[in-house]
C-alpha cells in the first residue's frame, strides 16, 4: 500500500511539482494551501510523511507543524520544512517545531526523494 | 511640452520602469544555469518589458484622458495637492491599480506554470513508464549482455544438433564398412566353393580310376568297383553343390556391392548437406548477431536519448519552481506598495481635516520592508546589489 504524504504551501505550483515529483515515486499524495487548511485535512487520518512551507497566508508553517505535533495521532510523522527561506534563525524555528529536515527551493526531486525515503515512517 | 505632460511621462516611465524590473526580476529568478532556464529568462524579461511598454502607455493615456476630460467637465477627479504636484493623490490612486496589474500577472504567471508542470510532469511520467516498459519487455536487447547470452545458447543449441548429426553420419560410416567387410566374406566364400568344386572333380577323377581298376580285378574288383561308382556320384553331386554355392555367394555379392554403392551415394549426400547445415547455421548466426548487434546498439542509444530527456524534463520542473520565489517576491513588493497607499490615505484624510501629516520615517519604513523578506534576493536588492541568484537547488538540512 502507498504510504501518504501531505503537502502544504500556497504555491499551485510547488504543490504540483512536489506533488509529481512523490508521485512518480510511488507516494500518495494529499495536498493543502495553507496551515489551517492542512489541520482540517488531517482528519485522523494516517499520514506517513509531511512536507511543509513555511511562509503562507491564515497560518504559516511553523505554526502549523506545532498544531499538528500537538495532536498525539501526529506526535511523531516526521516533518520536512520546503522554503524560500535560508537564514539560521528561520531553521531554528523550523527545529524547535518538530521539522526533521528543511530543504530550500528549488529543490532537486532525486534530493527531495532520499530526504523523504530517510525520514518517512515505516 | 507643458508640466502636465511631462508629469504623464514620468509616470509612465515610472510604469515602464516597474513593470520591466518585475519582468528582468523573473528573468533573474529563472536563470538558475539549468538546461530550460535560459528560456525561461528570455521569456520573462522579455515579457516584463513588453507588459512594461504596454502598460507605461497605457497609463499615460489614460492619465491624458482623465485630464482632458477634467479640463473639459471642470472636474477635480484627480485633484493635485499643491506643492507636491498631486504626487500623494497620484500614489493614491495609481497604487492600487499597479498592485492588481502586478497580481494580475502573477495570478495569470502561477496558472500557466501549473499547466506547464502538469505538461511536463505527465511527459516526465509518460517517459519513466516507457522506459520501464521497454526495459521490461526488451531488456535482453538494452542489455548486450544478455544478448550475447542468448546468442551464445542459440549457437551451443545448434552445434549440439549439428553435433548429433556427426554422429549418426560416423554411425552410417561404420555400417558402410561393415558392409564392405562381408562383401570381402563372399569373395571368400565364392573361393571356397571354387575349392569344393575343384575338390568334387579330383575325387571323380580318383573315382574313375578306381573303377578301371576295380576292373582289372575281375570277379574280386566288383565290390569295389561299386564303391567307385557311389564315391564318383558323391563327387557329381559335390560339384554340382559348388557350382549352386558359387551362384548363390555371386548373387549375394552382387547385391551387397549394390547396397554398398547406394549407402556410399547416401554418405556422399548426407556429407555434403552437413557441410551446408554447418555454412547455412553459421551464415544465418551472423546475420542473426549483425541484427541484434545493430538493435542493441538503437536500444542502448534509445535508453540514453530517453533518459537524457527525462533529465532536461527533470530539470525544467525544477526550474519552474522559480514562479514560487517570484510570486513571493511580488507579493512582498504589492504589501508595501499597499502599506504606502495606507500611509498617503490617512494623509490624504488627515489634510482634509486640516491636520498637519506626520514626516515618513524612511529607516524604520525600510527596517519593516527588510524584515518581511524571504529570500536573499530580496536581501541583495534592498542593500543596492542586484541579484540573479535564484538560490541553489541543493540545499537540504536534517535536523
Amino acid at each position: 500500500m502507498a504510504k501518504t504524504i501531505l503537502i502544504v504551501d500556497d504555491s499551485a505550483s510547488v504543490r504540483q511539482v512536489v506533488g509529481l515529483t512523490l508521485k512518480g515515486a510511488g507516494y500518495e499524495v494529499i495536498d493543502a494551501v495553507d496551515g489551517k487548511d492542512a489541520l482540517s485535512k488531517l482528519d485522523g487520518r494516517k499520514l506517513h510523511l509531511v512536507i511543509s512551507d513555511v511562509n503562507m497566508p491564515n497560518m504559516d508553517g511553523i505554526s502549523f507543524v506545532k498544531e499538528m505535533k500537538a495532536k498525539p495521532a501526529y506526535k511523531f510523522t516526521p516533518v520536512i520544512m520546503l522554503t524560500t527561506e535560508g537564514s539560521e534563525a528561520k531553521k531554528r524555528d523550523g527545529q524547535m517545531a518538530g521539522a526533521k529536515a528543511w530543504v530550500v527551493k528549488p529543490f532537486q526531486p532525486a534530493q527531495m526523494l532520499d530526504a523523504v525515503s530517510k525520514l518517512i515512517l515505516p | 511640452m507643458n508640466a502636465a505632460v511631462a508629469h504623464d511621462r514620468r509616470i509612465a516611465g515610472l510604469v515602464w520602469a516597474v513593470c520591466t524590473g518585475v519582468g528582468l526580476l523573473g528573468a533573474a529568478a529563472a536563470f538558475s544555469g539549468a538546461a530550460a532556464s535560459a528560456l525561461w529568462a528570455a521569456g520573462s524579461g522579455l515579457t516584463g518589458v513588453l507588459a512594461g511598454g504596454f502598460l507605461a502607455a497605457r497609463v499615460r493615456s489614460a492619465l491624458a484622458m482623465a485630464r482632458g476630460a477634467a479640463g473639459e467637465a471642470g472636474s477635480t477627479r484627480l485633484p493635485l495637492a499643491p506643492g507636491a504636484d498631486g504626487l500623494e493623490t497620484l500614489c493614491g490612486e495609481v497604487l492600487p491599480i499597479w498592485n492588481r496589474q502586478i497580481e494580475t500577472a502573477r495570478s495569470q504567471t502561477e496558472t500557466s506554470l501549473v499547466d506547464l508542470a502538469t505538461c511536463f510532469g505527465d511527459i516526465h511520467q509518460r517517459l519513466g513508464a516507457a522506459l520501464g516498459l521497454y526495459r521490461g519487455s526488451t531488456g535482453s536487447l538494452s542489455g548486450s549482455e544478455d544478448v550475447t547470452v542468448m546468442l551464445e545458447k542459440g549457437q551451443n543449441d545448434l552445434q549440439a544438433m549439428l553435433s548429433t548429426l556427426r554422429a549418426g553420419l560416423q554411425a552410417k560410416q561404420e555400417m558402410l564398412d561393415r558392409i564392405r567387410e562381408v562383401a570381402r566374406f563372399s569373395d571368400e566364400l565364392k573361393a571356397m566353393a571354387g575349392s569344393v568344386s575343384e575338390l568334387a572333380n579330383q575325387t571323380k577323377l580318383v573315382s574313375l580310376n578306381a573303377a578301371i581298376e576295380a576292373a582289372w580285378a575281375g570277379k574280386a574288383g566288383r565290390g569295389f568297383a561299386v564303391i567307385a561308382d557311389e564315391v564318383r556320384k558323391l563327387s557329381t553331386m559335390s560339384g554340382d553343390t559348388g557350382k549352386q554355392i558359387t551362384t548363390r555367394v555371386d548373387s549375394v555379392t552382387e547385391a551387397i556391392q549394390g547396397a554398398v554403392q547406394i549407402a556410399e551415394r547416401y554418405a556422399e549426400q548426407d556429407a555434403r548437406a552437413m557441410r551446408d547445415s554447418e555454412q547455412l547455421i553459421e551464415g544465418v548466426l551472423n546475420v542473426f548477431r549483425g541484427a541484434v548487434e545493430h538493435l542493441t546498439q538503437a536500444a542502448t542509444q534509445f535508453q540514453h536519448e530517453g533518459q537524457a530527456v527525462q533529465e532536461t524534463v527533470s530539470g525544467v520542473i525544477v526550474s519552474l519552481q522559480f514562479q514560487d520565489r517570484v510570486s513571493q517576491i511580488l507579493r512582498q513588493t504589492m504589501d508595501d506598495m499597499a502599506r504606502l497607499e495606507g500611509v498617503l490615505s490617512e494623509n490624504r484624510e488627515r489634510g482634509a481635516r486640516g491636520e498637519p501629516a506626520p514626516p515618513i520615517d524612511v529607516a524604520a519604513w525600510l527596517d519593516q520592508l527588510s524584515s518581511t523578506y524571504t529570500t536573499l534576493e530580496q536581501v541583495d536588492n534592498h542593500q543596492g546589489t542586484q541579484s540573479n541568484a535564484p538560490g541553489n537547488a541543493n540545499e537540504i538540512t536534517f535536523f
